[in-house]
């Protein structure tokens, strides 16, 4: 499953890298600007959840790392 | 937030100064209002207050702190705090059974900084039948923070450095990363990498248990090493792509590769009869046959990650699906939604809802089986059996005149599986994975200084 | 005005937001008839035109002219109304074609305040000599239109060809994200300044200059010399109270050359430097 996850994910990148005119001219921002798009809106709140779900589950991270590890798990 | 103001220097005058009353008399609107931007060395601070609480389980308060600020022009400070207060009776690791069990606290010897030992420990706990076994001298604190500097690399990236120190009775977590990431295409895409290592001393009270030795009361004693270490190195690469006006996505990819003690010295495997499924002879008289649980040395994981936000119209959703597979056998989904409803101009409401699931380690035995082999690596710990979990919650938001205070509500329920193999004879009957239900707090109060 | 003037309004009121549109449009064409050098039928024109002769101006006029002559003293002479005339030799369109001393001689000797006469409310001036308020005037019809919204919204941002005044921030409190432009990349924004309130203006070539030999030539022109200034910045951005202070202290700043970013820490203000 790991290869597989790997090969995936080049394909995906690919993909993106290949399509220059998605987007917005920087004009267009205004949205995107705001807090509450930002890709980690709630800082706080993802370390949290993060702190909680990995230690009452077997699995963590996915968007960053960091943060410290704990005897928890 | 004013404009800091320099020291002005010494010279024929403040042009600033005759130029700002010249202009007053151009306009001839009086003095306008104060220029108001976002100014280096403020601090944006967030705060909050959590109560974590599993009926008849565990409970937790917390306390955690973020603050970021620019204290130079493009230079980034984020800084963390955060405190636990874990209390309460968390499994062992042993299984339900139809009769009752004893389990005894083993007497240790844990060397003090003077030289001499000292003994702890002594006493037991029952379970009634039928009742998940839970060791309700669970206590911990925890204090950790980070500090993370940020700064651009070249025109159009940046790249940061971070450390983290987690400290608690008997773990103690040191850590370092670092990213990078470069805009392209317009500033659509974002391409980042990042590494992390972390260096952890794991010790636990009373010292090391011996892997798949028996619990007694005077295990302890038997126990030479004090202290495990443990290594993780994280790797991380994503994309982060404008898709339109109103969406962003992201993709990810990371591994994590784990080596040192991985096995939790607190937690054991009972030991039970092949055919009824009931609890055989320890080595004391009364207890039952139960073994420490020993995990293997080496664990590394593969996450794909993916998200997406939605903007319809000042309301924003954010979904995300997370794959995870590890050598230890286990393979997670992970699809978590946000919907954050803004009403009114200065308040939100936003339902949450998570779905997880994953399956069992490989070596995961609900129990083990007596007259056989024990298997090189053997845990109990529900946490890396098959597992469901769903989260529902709401969060209400609304700005204040200082910031902007918060309050979410949310309840977690996990359901997992026993082993396939472990319904054997009188286990038949009994819920020997019980549901595990929580609800979480939290307020959040975030302010700028 | 020479660029594209917007008005960027923050309110659920439709008959709001088309009040303001309404009055900053007239206001800025008033101020671009009124103050134009391009126009046959002004007060600018009659000034200039008058070969000598006094002309009595209207009280807006008359403090436009009072706040030219206190930026003279104030820059020590290289802030200067009169300087549009080496506009005649200096034509900043990306070639190579530069004055010579000579022709730089022959029009300098029409540059000069101090030999305008300038009495409050009369003003005269030399033959062949003009008045030129392109220095001032898009920052203060900023102001001007600014302050006729401001009885209708303060959730307002007006922006004139990169000149800027917000009145106060958006609805729900958040700033106005303005991007200052890079000057070696013309479509990419290099920096957000979050603005609540206040003017924001920039002083600079991106534009407009003249390349040769390897030189760039500025289109901030030094009185004193009749040439662009030596060593200016290729942008300076400030952010002050209104916008004619940020565009005043900009061009100020483009006028000490080498010493701008010194000059502008002297002044205490937020500034961008580029070089």
């Amino acid at each position: 499953m790991k290869i597989s996850l790997g090969c995936a994910l080049l394909a995906a990148l690919g993909c993106l890298g290949g399509c220059a005119n998605i987007g917005v001219k920087p004009w267009e921002r205004s949205v995107l600007a705001r807090d509450d798009m930002q890709i980690v809106s709630e800082p706080l709140d993802a370390s949290i959840d993060e702190h909680v779900y990995f230690s009452k589950e077997a699995s963590s991270g996915g968007q960053g790392f960091g943060g410290g590890g704990c005897g928890c798990n | 937030m004013q404009l800091r103001r320099l020291k002005p220097a010494h010279g024929p005058g403040d042009v600033a100064s005759a130029l700002a009353t010249a202009t007053c008399a151009l306009l001839g609107t009086g003095a306008p209002s104060a220029v108001l931007a976002q100014d280096i060395g403020q601090w944006q601070v967030d705060t909050a207050g959590l109560y974590y609480s599993e009926s008849g389980r565990v409970s937790d308060l917390s306390f955690n702190v973020l603050a970021r600020t620019q204290p130079f022009e493009d230079r980034y400070l984020n800084l963390t705090f955060s405190f636990d207060s874990l209390s309460g009776a968390s499994p062992n690791g042993a299984a339900p059974s139809a009769s009752a069990q004893t389990f005894p606290r083993p007497i240790t010897l844990t060397r003090t900084s003077g030289g001499g030992t000292v003994q702890s420990g002594g006493g037991a706990f029952t379970v009634a039948p039928g009742e998940l076994p839970l060791d309700n001298s669970f206590q911990d604190t925890r204090y950790a923070g980070s500090a993370n500097w940020q700064r651009p690399l070249g025109r159009l990236g940046i790249v940061d450095f971070g450390g983290g120190v987690s400290v608690e009775q008997d773990y103690l977590h040191l850590g370092l990363d670092t990213h990078v990431a470069h805009d392209f295409n317009d500033r659509n895409t974002t391409l980042s990498g990042g590494l992390a290592w972390s260096d952890d001393k794991v010790e636990p009270i009373g010292g090391v248990p011996v892997p798949f030795s028996a619990l007694e009361r005077s295990s302890g004693l038997g126990w030479a090493e004090t202290s495990k270490p443990k290594q993780v190195l994280d790797l991380l690469v994503g994309v982060t792509q404008v898709l339109s006006r109103h969406t962003i996505a992201q993709l990810n990819y990371s591994r994590s590769q784990s080596d040192g003690y991985m096995t939790d010295p607190y937690k054991i495997v009972s030991v039970v009869d092949a055919v009824t499924g009931d609890l055989v002879p320890g080595a004391d008289p009364g207890i039952g046959l139960y073994l420490y649980e020993n995990r293997p040395s080496s664990r590394t994981k593969d996450s794909l990650f993916g998200m997406l936000k939605h903007d319809f119209g000042g309301n924003v959703l954010e979904a995300s699906y997370r794959l995870m597979s590890d050598d230890w056998g286990i393979d997670s989904h992970t699809l978590d939604m946000h919907f954050r409803w803004r009403f009114s101009a200065d308040k939100f409401l936003e339902p949450h809802v998570r779905f997880y699931s994953q399956t069992a380690a490989s070596f995961y035995h609900t129990v083990l089986f007596d007259g056989q082999p024990i298997p090189q690596y053997a845990t109990a710990d529900y946490r890396l059996g098959e597992m469901n979990a769903v989260t529902l919650g709401f969060e209400f938001g609304a700005k204040t005149s200082g910031g902007q205070f918060s309050a979410r509500l949310e309840v977690y329920r996990q359901t997992a599986k026993p082993s396939p193999d472990a319904l054997v004879g009188s286990l038949r009957g009994l819920d020997l994975t019980p549901d595990m239900t929580a609800v979480i707090g939290q307020i959040t109060y975030k302010f700028a200084w | 005005m020479a660029s594209t003037c917007e008005v960027h309004v923050d309110t659920a009121d439709r008959e709001d937001a088309s009040r303001v549109l309404g009055s900053v449009t007239a206001e800025a064409q008033r101020i671009e008839a009124k103050f134009s050098r391009y126009r046959a039928d002004n007060i600018v024109h009659a000034i200039n035109t008058a070969a000598g002769d006094p002309v009595t101006v209207d009280e807006e006029t008359a403090r436009l002219i009072d706040y030219a002559a206190q930026l003279f003293d104030l820059s020590e002479g290289k802030f200067d109304i009169t300087s549009g005339v080496l506009r005649r030799i200096w034509r900043f369109d990306g070639s190579d074609r530069v004055p010579s001393r000579e022709q730089i001689d022959g029009v300098k000797r029409l540059v000069g305040w101090r030999r305008v006469r300038w009495e409050r409310p009369v003003i005269a001036l030399e033959p062949g000599m003009e008045i030129d308020f392109g220095g001032i005037g898009k920052e203060y019809a900023v102001d001007r239109a600014a302050a006729l919204s401001a009885p209708f919204t303060e959730r307002c941002l007006l922006n004139f060809g990169g000149d800027l005044r917000a009145l106060g921030p958006r609805a729900n409190g958040r700033p106005w994200q303005v991007g200052i432009e890079a000057v070696d990349q013309l479509s990419t924004a290099s920096r957000v300044v979050e603005l609540y309130r206040g003017g924001l203006a920039t002083s600079g070539d991106s534009r407009r200059y003249l390349l040769k030999d390897g030189r760039r030539y500025g289109h901030i022109l030094d009185p004193t010399t009749g040439a662009p200034v030596v060593g200016a910045p290729r942008s300076v951005t400030v952010l002050a109270e209104t916008c004619t202070q940020a565009g005043m202290l900009a061009t100020l700043a483009m006028l000490h050359g080498q010493v701008a970013e010194a000059f502008l820490e002297a002044q205490g203000v937020r500034y961008w430097c580029y070089r």
